[in-house]
């Protein structure tokens, strides 16, 4: 110890000197006064870090609450007016639960199913009050699903309050939850919580999938795509129509990806390039079944554009036909950057067939088609059996709003967000204005959608 | 040319999928969702013809170079073993993409 004392005293004294002792004094000062308030700055910040999750989590716990609520008042509601309103409530208090689910600090794997669970709810019960509306009683299925439902919620709402209480209690803390390393004292506190966060996922392992018309429901996201049609295609024959789609200039360098099997459409997976270095690559991908083209896709700057929107229509039209799609209609573009992106749907005697839809890129300097999207015509492009409409155009028009100016009618198949059909009758009209699209269901009558158009200098959009 | 796309249609995939947000400022802001938000990276300007914007808007029209992945990550660096228990469909540049 005397060393060390006589150490300092000599240090200091030679400091003394060379008159530096005030320096060394005065800087030490400096930096503990900077993390004094360093230190204050960030327990500032972290308690507005910790605020801001609290807040999401105390909203949650009372999101979940009235989800629970409300579902437990939809299981012995009576009539449809009733039971449409109670619905409706469960369908947005479980949206809001969803939505501040997300905001927890807490990794994605470990609320997947919580989270899918608030999605579920949400879109099932919107989609019975849409039924209860029309004045359709619900099924016993449909009660047993929802008691199901209510039963899960139940369970959530009892994990969540305990999890509330040793949050209120002090025994949790957002920071202990984030931190990435367990630290000694912390582990055992944090293990806790954690726990609790994975038994709400372990109940949601037994939850299985609804079945429902929702677009969330587990049949939806694996429905048959029709339009994938025909024999399987080797990888030298997807090859081949590359070269055909592309032309020989574009795909002298064919890199090949592979067979990818697990996307949602196999696919055989290719880069072309012009020549060795070329630094825009087409990306294109070719079914294994049938041959079709998936995706095709490259960018370019354009800076000319010296081709209108008609003429890059009818060059994709041409395109189309060329590679065998037939009778497809233009609906919507949209201008970015001398890059025009151009909807075209297929076309069925006089009637649209909106799910059925293709999109291109193309540039507008030289008319070359950049890039095709054909999912949706993919997922369902077939010849439809169209059935006589119940309801005649007249019938139809005297659904619509009085003040609407009808510029043109036709008939069209609309697809639904659970990936349904309907036939409608499209009336675009002007009030005032601005322009809609109305559709009115051919079978029924009942308006089943009204857009918005919006002409901006880029394109027509819909809303 | 370093191809972006990818990165854009994972987060629109999200937004589909019942186990994330549905709103594209959701699953972007999502709490440890994605590195570069959480380092910030996420707030450096881009010029308007940057191949980056191309990119994203290219996404939101509709491609989706992935088949509908939700995760991609990168095999050198990934800490988390859990995220191995995924299906890989394809590998595109560094990252494994995977649903």
């Amino acid at each position: 110890m005397g060393k060390i004392k006589d150490k300092i005293y000599d240090w200091k004294n030679r400091l003394k000197d060379r008159h530096m002792l005030t320096l060394v004094v005065s800087l030490i000062a400096i930096i503990v006064i900077m993390g004094v308030f360093i230190y204050k700055k960030q327990t500032e910040y972290r308690q507005v870090m910790e605020n801001q999750y609290n807040m999401a989590f105390f909203e949650l716990v009372d999101y979940v609450q009235n989800v629970e609520n409300f579902l437990a008042k939809s299981l012995i509601s009576t009539t449809p007016e009733h039971g449409a309103e109670t619905l409706t409530n469960v369908w947005r208090e479980a949206n809001l639960a969803s939505s501040y689910l997300s905001q927890l600090p807490i990794s994605t794997n470990e609320l997947a199913n919580t989270s899918k669970f608030l999605n579920q709810v949400s879109e099932y019960s919107y989609s019975l009050s849409r039924k209860n509306i029309y004045n359709e009683a619900l099924t016993q299925e449909e009660l047993d699903n929802l008691k199901q439902l209510h039963d899960y919620s139940l369970e959530l709402e009892n994990t969540l309050n305990q999890l509330s209480s040793d949050m209120s209690e002090g025994r949790i803390s957002w920071g202990e939850l984030t931190k990435k390393g367990s630290i000694a004292f912390a582990t055992q506190v944090s293990n806790i919580s954690q726990d609790s966060f994975k038994n709400i996922e372990e109940n949601f392992q037994k939850y299985a999938g609804l079945i429902y018309d929702g677009a969330y429901s587990e049949h939806i996201t694996t429905a048959e795509k029709v339009g994938l049609t025909g024999e399987n295609v080797s990888e030298e024959q997807a090859k081949q129509v590359v070269k055909d789609l592309l032309g020989e200039e574009k795909t002298k360098n064919i890199e090949s990806n592979g067979l990818i099997e697990n996307g949602n459409i196999i696919v055989y997976d290719f880069y072309c390039k012009q020549n060795e270095d070329d630094k825009n690559p087409t990306h294109i991908s070719i079914s294994q079944k049938g041959g079709h083209v998936v995706l095709m896709n490259s960018n370019r700057d354009v800076v000319a554009e010296v081709i209108s929107q008609e003429e890059a229509n009818e060059k994709g039209k041409e395109f189309l036909y060329n590679h065998g799609y037939q009778n497809m209609k233009e609906t919507y573009y949209l201008k970015q950057d001398g890059i025009i992106t151009i909807n075209y749907a297929y076309q069925q005697g006089d009637i649209i067939m909106y799910p059925d839809l293709i999109k291109l890129k193309i540039a507008l300097d030289n008319g070359e088609i950049l890039g095709m999207e054909t999912t949706g015509y993919l997922n369902s492009h077939h010849e439809r059996q169209i059935t006589e409409p119940q309801i005649g155009i007249e019938e139809a028009k005297t659904t619509l709003n009085k003040n609407l100016e009808i510029m043109s009618e036709k008939l069209a198949v609309i697809p639904t967000e659970w990936r349904t059909e309907i036939l409608c009758y499209e009336f675009k009209g002007k009030v005032d204005d601005t322009e809609f699209l109305v559709y009115i269901n051919a079978e029924n009558g009942r308006e089943e959608n009204i857009l918005v158009i919006i002409d901006t200098p880029n394109g027509t959009l819909t809303m | 040319m370093k191809v972006k796309l990818q990165y854009g249609a994972v987060i629109l995939n999200r937004v589909k999928d019942p186990n994330f947000p549905n709103t594209i400022a959701g699953v972007i802001y999502q709490p440890g969702a994605f590195t570069a938000v959480s380092d910030g990276q996420i707030n450096q300007p881009i010029s308007e013809n940057s191949t980056v914007v191309k990119a994203a808007r290219d996404a939101l029209n509709g491609w989706d170079p992935t088949g509908g992945c939700l995760y991609y990550f990168n095999p050198n660096t990934a800490t988390n073993k859990w995220i191995w228990s995924k299906t890989i469909v394809k590998t595109i540049g560094k990252h494994h993409f995977c649903k």
